[in-house]
């Protein structure tokens, strides 16, 4: 732009600025009314968590028309809004046992960011986080959302159910967004919430400890150089500052120098951090961020980390534990440390028990050759018709779940939850009803890894 | 995964091989009981790459720096002069509870640098506390421990493993600022620890392990790369370790392109179970040997059975040849029918990136226009209006394609 030109266009925003009316680019809109849809599919996937975008994008392969509802920006889940971009264990004693559209995200997003994959070869000991793949959370987001295009996923953001209803074999699922209000008629839910709200809303049993999980607001510090730290005054202004109640211990487990040797990443620990509704979820935000703040003017008065900075931080605290449906079958802890099998297997689970509490958390390893697998009947609540779920909220005790939990497990889940509502779309049928061998030779001819 | 396997018989296998180089008595073994009582010579080895007698021994002037006192390194040559293993000598001070004695132990490796076994010489044991010697399990446990190169023990200083403990090992740069006071003995290992090191011997298994794993090893491989050749390559591509096996198929792409012979040896690896070797074994093909149709049409037929996701980076791989065989094409193509998911997108992907796109191609993909999966149909359409064909028929069938959708 000329000199001349761009004072004129100056000018013009000047005048524009000052004149109390509106510019002639500008429309008065009418008062906003919301926007009432009536919208039919196949398959609806409530939640684009880790389980739920896989589940999408098999429906969607499958040819079934499926919507995608999201109540966040973007897909991924705890992978990517959580920060926790290390998915868990695909490879168990040598051999990949969660593989499909899930392995291909997570595949891709190495490839795509020249990162490595861990050498499965190697057995993990009792360090399984040496076959934990990382992955760039922005980049999986991107990826999923392109693959859940590519097959045909109508996704919606910022959309949350309201209310379900079964009718003449069809759900009716009222959906609110922002500005719109949807009602959509579908054949088959899959509740991938991970909350099992929409299993809830539906009428089926839920079940929740008293106690749970707490949860964990990802972030990344620096500005400080460990090795030149005074680590016994640190640990006695810290001891003191919980002391005066100035900071919570729990939150950092009473190890402020855990916290600065990690700095940050999976270490934060919010007691009661729950992401069920937008109230329990905002209350977890805020003290997720709270103790961030405090930790953070709490580092900076001690010398040699006058200069902490927070360098990163996810938009919500990640969350490990809330409702499981009431299903079919509910998995024990018995049942995932000996790898129990089950003539319905339709995925493979493979961490060790993680149960977080206040203290932290001692993984507890499975046995060797031991491999969990997850039964179709842990995936559907009782006295339920065409529905579905998968990821965090299966059928499990706290125990079991604590391991189940783990992002590569939902992906299996996912997959094979995708697969079952979509043949069962087709058939007209609920999932349950779907023939087992049929589910199986399908979820194998799309890379799904189902259990002998 | 390595496979320790008992001493008695891979040790007597292995002594007689290397008996000339490493100058001790042969192996007399031992009691079949859990207890070593008595002196005589020890040797617990993990499976070698390289089964082969030797012939002669050269040695080396280690000019790395590391915390061995002993500066030789022998290599055990084949007959076909191929670098079948190496040792070091190991001697040097240990301190229990302020009393020191000398640790004599002889360290192996692989061809490849690998963690091979331990010996030790007639009267030589290894101890723990009070100097009480270690049980067969415990040389079993030792081996295994060594064999681990990714243990923890790589990223502990000694005072993390052992947190009271003070220094033992004089004149060791590892040891600096711990006192003598401490091995195994007084000092409890942390319990994060306690898997990788043997129990009441937390330091002698932290010592040997970062004598495994230093400077030597390094040197060891270089040494291995200066021998190289296709014909090694190819043995040790044979090897029963993975380790082994993923060394050799890091080292190929210096040969490119590959051997008939070789070609034949990676393609037989993409087949197995081990998901890292088989990736890693795809990965080596060149543009250049990916032009030979002989193994377009040996990958071709790895590929039922093959585990999915290796299936479709097989497919990828398959871009990077100069030109697409043409009955691997017509297969791949004829294949599409009763095709799924991701790995229907990554042969058309192929096809595209291959220009696979004539006429008969076309027409026989139009066919899936009419599947009952709307993704497959979909997909395919979007193929064709890439693919530009004037067929008669493709057109005709797309146009057909768009008025049902």
């Amino acid at each position: 732009m000329k000199r001349r030109e761009m004072l004129t266009s100056i000018g013009a925003i000047s005048a524009g600025i000052a004149a109390p009316s509106l510019s002639r680019a500008d429309i008065l809109a009418p008062a906003y009314k919301t926007r009432k849809n009536m919208l039919t599919a196949d398959v609806v996937v409530i939640g684009g968590g880790t389980a739920g975008t896989v589940a999408a994008i098999q429906a969607g392969r499958a040819g079934r028309k499926t919507i995608l509802i999201e109540s966040g920006s973007q897909l991924g889940g705890t992978t990517t809004i959580g920060g926790v971009s290390f998915p868990g264990i695909f490879f168990a004693w040598g051999k990949q046992v969660i593989g499909g559209i899930g392995w291909e995200l997570v595949q891709e997003t190495v490839d795509l960011n020249d990162d490595q994959l861990p050498n499965f070869s190697i057995p993990h000991g009792r360090q399984h986080w040496r076959h934990q793949v990382r992955v760039n959370g922005h980049l999986y987001a991107m990826l999923a959302e392109e693959k859940c295009l590519d097959a045909g996923v109508q996704i919606r953001y910022y959309e949350t159910p309201l209310s379900m209803r079964f009718r003449k074999s069809n759900w009716e699922i009222e959906v609110v967004g922002k500005g719109v209000h949807t009602t959509i008629v579908c054949n088959q839910v899959v509740d991938c919430t991970g909350n099992a709200l929409p299993t809830a809303m539906a009428g089926f049993g839920v079940l929740r400890e008293e106690e749970i999980q707490p949860g964990t607001l990802q972030f990344r510090i620096g500005g400080y150089d460990i090795k030149t730290l005074d680590r016994e005054l640190i640990n006695k202004s810290y001891k003191d500052a919980i002391e005066k109640g100035d900071l919570v211990k729990t939150e950092f487990r009473g190890n402020i120098l855990a916290l600065l040797s990690s700095k940050g990443d999976n270490i934060q620990h919010i007691m009661g951090a729950d992401s069920t509704t937008s109230e329990t979820h905002t209350l977890a935000n805020i003290k997720g961020r709270k103790s961030l703040l405090s930790h953070l003017r709490f580092l900076r008065n001690l010398p040699g980390c006058e200069e902490t900075k927070v360098i990163d931080m996810q938009t919500e605290t990640a969350t490990r534990e809330s409702f499981r449906i009431d299903g079919h079958y509910q998995i024990t802890h018995e049942d995932y440390v000996t790898g129990r099998s089950y003539d319905d297997a339709v995925s493979y689970s493979y961490y060790p028990i993680d149960l977080h509490d206040e203290n932290g958390v001692v993984p507890d390893h499975l046995e060797d050759g031991v491999v969990a697998t997850i039964p179709l009947r842990a995936l559907i609540p009782k006295k339920s018709q065409n529905f579905i779920v998968a990821g965090r909220c299966l059928s499990s005790d706290r125990l079991a779940n604590s391991a189940l939990r783990v992002q590569a497990s939902c992906m299996g889940m996912g997959q094979a939850a995708g697969a079952a509502a979509a043949l069962a779309s087709m058939k007209g049928i609920s999932p349950l009803e779907v023939p087992f061998d049929e589910l199986r030779q399908f979820l194998q001819n799309h890379g799904g890894i189902v259990p002998a | 995964m390595t496979r320790f396997r008992p001493a008695i018989l891979l040790g007597l296998s292995l002594f007689s091989l290397f008996e000339p180089a490493a100058g001790f008595k042969r192996v007399v073994g031992h009691k079949p009981a859990d207890t070593i009582d008595g002196p005589g010579e020890l040797r617990y080895f993990l499976e070698p790459t390289l089964q082969l007698p030797i012939d002669t021994v050269v040695t080396y002037q280690v000019t790395v720096e590391d915390s061995i006192p002993n500066d030789t390194l022998f290599q055990l040559r084949s007959a076909e002069g191929f670098p079948v293993a190496y040792y070091r000598k190991i001697n040097t001070d240990v301190c229990f509870d302020g009393k020191c004695r000398m640790l004599k132990v002889s360290l192996y490796w692989n061809v490849t640098g690998r963690f091979l076994g331990i010996e030790l010489p007639p009267g030589e044991f290894l101890s723990k506390s009070d100097h009480e010697p270690f049980t067969l399990s415990e040389y079993y446990r030792m081996n295994r421990l060594l064999d681990d190169p990714m243990s923890p023990l790589a990223d502990y200083s000694f005072k993390k493993l052992v947190p009271s403990s003070g220094g033992l090992f004089p004149g060791s740069e590892i040891n600096d600022g711990i006192s003598l006071e401490v091995d195994a003995v007084t000092a409890a290992t942390s319990p994060a620890m306690a898997d990788y090191v043997v129990q009441g011997a937390a330091y002698t298994t932290y010592r040997l392990w970062h004598f495994v794993y230093g400077p030597t090893q390094d040197m060891i491989i270089r040494l291995t790369l200066e021998s190289l050749t296709p014909v090694l390559l190819k043995k040790i591509l044979e090897s029963p370790d993975g380790g082994d096996i993923a060394w050799a198929l890091q080292h190929l792409r210096a040969f490119s392109p590959l051997s008939p012979g070789l070609q034949t040896a990676v393609a037989g690896l993409i087949q197995n179970e081990d998901f890292s070797l088989a990736s890693t074994a795809i990965a080596t093909f060149t543009p250049t040997d990916l032009a030979s149709a002989g193994l377009q049409q040996t990958l071709l037929e790895r590929m039922p059975g093959l585990n999915y996701s290796l299936k479709n980076q097989l497919v990828d791989k398959l871009k990077e040849a100069p030109e697409l065989d043409e009955r691997l094409k017509m297969t791949l193509a004829r294949n599409l029918a009763s095709a799924e998911g991701a790995f229907l997108t990554h042969v058309l992907d192929l096809f595209l990136k291959q220009k696979a796109v004539d006429s008969e191609i076309c027409r026989m993909l139009s066919g899936l226009l009419e599947n009952e999966n709307d993704f497959v149909a979909r997909q395919v359409f979007a193929f064709l209006e890439k693919a530009g064909s004037d067929d008669r028929v493709v057109l005709e069938r797309m146009r057909g394609y768009k008025r049902e959708h």
